[in-house]
């Protein structure tokens, strides 16, 4: 069995614990956050436990092989740090820290003890983004020429637009956006990898929103590939969107509602059977929620449960880490230029 | 007496305001630090005292000192379980911890909810009175029950510290401000109600009789150390409900569906969920452990408070649905 503690009872917390339920042979031996009264609720609800409310008693009576830090991103560096320190495993959740720098001290001190260090991009783990990603690597679909990728987030109104309790994504330096960029972000670095020059326009749409909620970013690659990337806080419902362009074929996702569009022909014939299989593919896509929906299965954090089932495996049989370190640098980098004032224009 | 209300801008909460002013107490309104306080608690002679309990200032327990008694009625919803949970549970945790700072004795009115009770363990038609036990598994409920339950839990800390605690567990309540129940079924959109069963007595509260009751609560010297459920007398079902609504006019259109027809789909997916091992399950509103406690059919007891404390209702039953749905419509 493998040990794993949760630190940090947010709302990610649920879906951490519920996937965790469904992974074999990992066991949760602990979990941590400042409430005495959330923390006994969260071992109720969950059957989990032991309970918390000191990160170090948690490190050291629990001993858990790995430790899922959940907590604002300001805190993820010391707690992080603490975790390596104590030989556990990390999953960090995004941003894995609130600038570049203090990610890579966090990066520099697993690496120096042998351990993993995962920043949850559970987006890029959706299944159309891992179809999409082995096409590519099949060589399917040719070489990448460039990707759009959209982000819509219902922040008006919600927890963001809080002006008593202000959420944390406010206190970091890219503001609430910075709580949201990394999932674009890694999905652009998944696709067409490190940015080398990046353009960046920032507003603020909501009315009375403390700092910019939305972003549009142009990106170009050293190899000769681009995307847009867009993070908009505007959006009327959550959803996740990519377009993709590539010298054999052209791919259009919905990563929410799982739909996928593949259209590699270049006959004539091909507008008609691509608009066919377009139209089949959106009906079958719309069954699919209505069907999972009803069974409970319609769930935005699916990535999560793909994510730690590679994270997991990876800690037990030493296989490939879900994500390269070389993908996390190059996304961790992209988000602070994202959000570097110097690059609006 | 001076009495403090939290939630005080709320629903039930302004209600109650204007009830305990008429009942000439120095009332003080809690409010949040983006909100006013509203016209109508001002003219009714409250003040403001400017606090969010989910991050109370670091002198509530100071300024605490000063009421005879509180009124706790801080609560709230959420996009998710955890805003839920600091709504109902961190305002209740701080304003606890803030009194037992203050070493206050006076008397503390706590408005919990009769989700609390455990419904999946009575039988169709069952009595439910203060002595119903609570919900055996909290997890397994909606996020409104479970934060409602631990708020509870939460609450009944100053047992024995000094304070006297008293408990208020309404059911439905309703008012020409908020007219939609979620005991009535599920809404589609804004004007369809998906009506589920339709015969069922409604554990309905009209706010007027609820604040009436809490007040009550708050002076009565036999209301110390008791639990009071609160539900008005006559008992009326969703579809007597839903037809004085749309006789007031603009009442939502309503698709009945047997109940059956609920229960089978979700008996049926949660045995799904059990050949899977949880990867197929009933959705939320499918699953018979959320569902019956709203929509199986029980009676409630509403002897308690007149019994007690010769408490009895301003308004009758019919009284409160001329006044809620009678003339022009308002949410």
């Amino acid at each position: 069995m493998t040990r794993v503690a949760v630190l940090g009872l947010g709302g990610i917390a649920e879906e951490h614990l519920l996937k965790l339920r469904r992974i074999e042979a990992v066991e949760v031996v602990g979990v941590c956050d400042l409430s005495e009264t959330l923390v006994a609720a969260v071992c109720e609800r969950f059957g989990v436990g032991p309970g918390f409310t000191d990160h170090r008693r948690m490190l050291a009576e629990s001993a858990p092989d790995a430790v899922h830090v959940l907590t604002p991103p300001r805190t993820h560096r010391d707690l992080t740090l603490a975790a390596l320190a104590a030989g556990a495993h990390v999953l960090v959740e995004k941003p894995a820290a609130p600038t570049f720098r203090e990610y890579a001290e966090m990066r520099d001190a697993a690496r120096d003890q042998g351990l993993l260090l995962i920043e949850n991009y559970n987006y890029r783990f959706m299944p159309v983004v891992t179809r999409v990603l082995d096409m590519l690597a099949a060589g399917t679909l040719g070489r990448v020429l460039n990707v759009d990728v959209t982000m819509g987030i219902p922040l008006a109104g919600g927890a963001y637009a809080d002006p008593d309790v202000p959420h944390f994504g406010h206190d970091l330096p890219g503001g609430a956006l910075h709580n949201f960029v990394s999932h674009p972000a890694s999905l652009v670095v998944a696709f067409v990898g490190p940015h080398e020059r990046v353009r960046v326009a920032r507003r603020t749409l909501i009315s009375g929103f403390p700092g910019p909620d939305e972003l549009r970013a142009l990106i170009t690659t050293g190899d000769g590939a681009s995307a847009v990337l867009t993070v908009t806080g505007s959006a009327k419902r959550f959803g996740i969107g990519l377009c993709l362009q590539a010298d054999g074929g052209t791919v259009e996702a919905d990563l929410i509602e799982g739909r996928l569009h593949v259209d590699t022909g270049g006959s004539p014939l091909a507008r008609i059977t691509g608009g066919l299989r377009r139209g089949a593919g959106q009906l079958s896509a719309s069954a699919g929620v209505v069907s999972r929906t009803l069974t409970s299965r319609h769930d935005y954090y699916e990535g999560i449960g793909h994510l730690l089932t590679a994270f997991y495996d990876a800690v037990r049989h030493g296989s490939a880490p879900p994500i390269p370190v070389a993908e996390m640098d190059a996304t961790n980098l992209l988000v602070e230029t994202l959000l570097d004032p110097e690059n609006d224009r | 007496m001076r009495t403090l209300v939290t939630g005080a801008t709320g629903f039930v909460g302004r209600h109650v305001v204007t009830d305990l002013a008429g009942r000439g107490d120095r009332v003080t309104a809690m409010v949040r630090p983006s909100s006013t306080l509203p016209a109508e608690l001002a003219d009714a002679g409250a003040e403001a005292l400017v606090a969010d309990l989910r991050r109370p200032p670091p002198d509530l327990a100071s300024r605490l000192a000063a009421f005879d008694a509180v009124y706790h009625l801080a609560a709230g919803g959420g996009p998710t379980w955890r805003a839920l949970f600091d709504a109902n549970v961190t305002t209740t945790e701080n304003l606890v911890r803030a009194l037992a700072d203050a070493g206050w004795r006076g008397r503390l009115v706590h408005v919990s909810s009769l989700a609390v009770y455990g419904f999946n363990q009575l039988p169709r038609g069952a009595t439910v009175d203060e002595s119903t036990p609570l919900e055996p598994e909290p997890g397994r409920r909606d996020d409104y029950a479970w934060t409602k339950l631990w708020q509870e839990r939460v609450v009944r800390r100053v047992e024995g510290t000094g304070p006297e605690l008293v408990i208020v567990r309404p059911g439905a309540i309703y008012g020409r401000e908020r007219r939609f129940q979620y005991r009535l079924g599920r809404p589609l959109g804004e004007q369809r109600v998906l009506m589920l069963g339709g015969g069922n007595p409604m554990p309905l509260t009209h706010v007027v009789n609820a604040a009436s009751l809490v007040g009550e609560c708050g002076h009565h010297p036999r209301a110390a150390g008791q639990v009071f459920n609160c539900v008005d007398p006559a008992p009326v079902t969703q579809r007597e409900y839903l037809r004085r609504w749309r006789a007031g006019g603009q009442g939502p259109a309503v698709v009945p569906v047997p109940l059956w027809v609920m229960r089978g789909a979700g008996a049926a997916l949660s045995l799904a969920g059990r050949r899977t091992q949880g990867r197929w399950g009933p959705p939320l509103f499918l699953d018979p452990y959320v569902m019956e406690p709203t929509f199986r059919r029980f009676e409630f007891d509403t002897t308690k408070p007149r019994r007690v404390l010769g408490w009895a209702p301003p308004l009758s039953s019919e009284e409160g649905l001329r006044l809620t749905f009678a003339g022009g419509q308002t949410g």
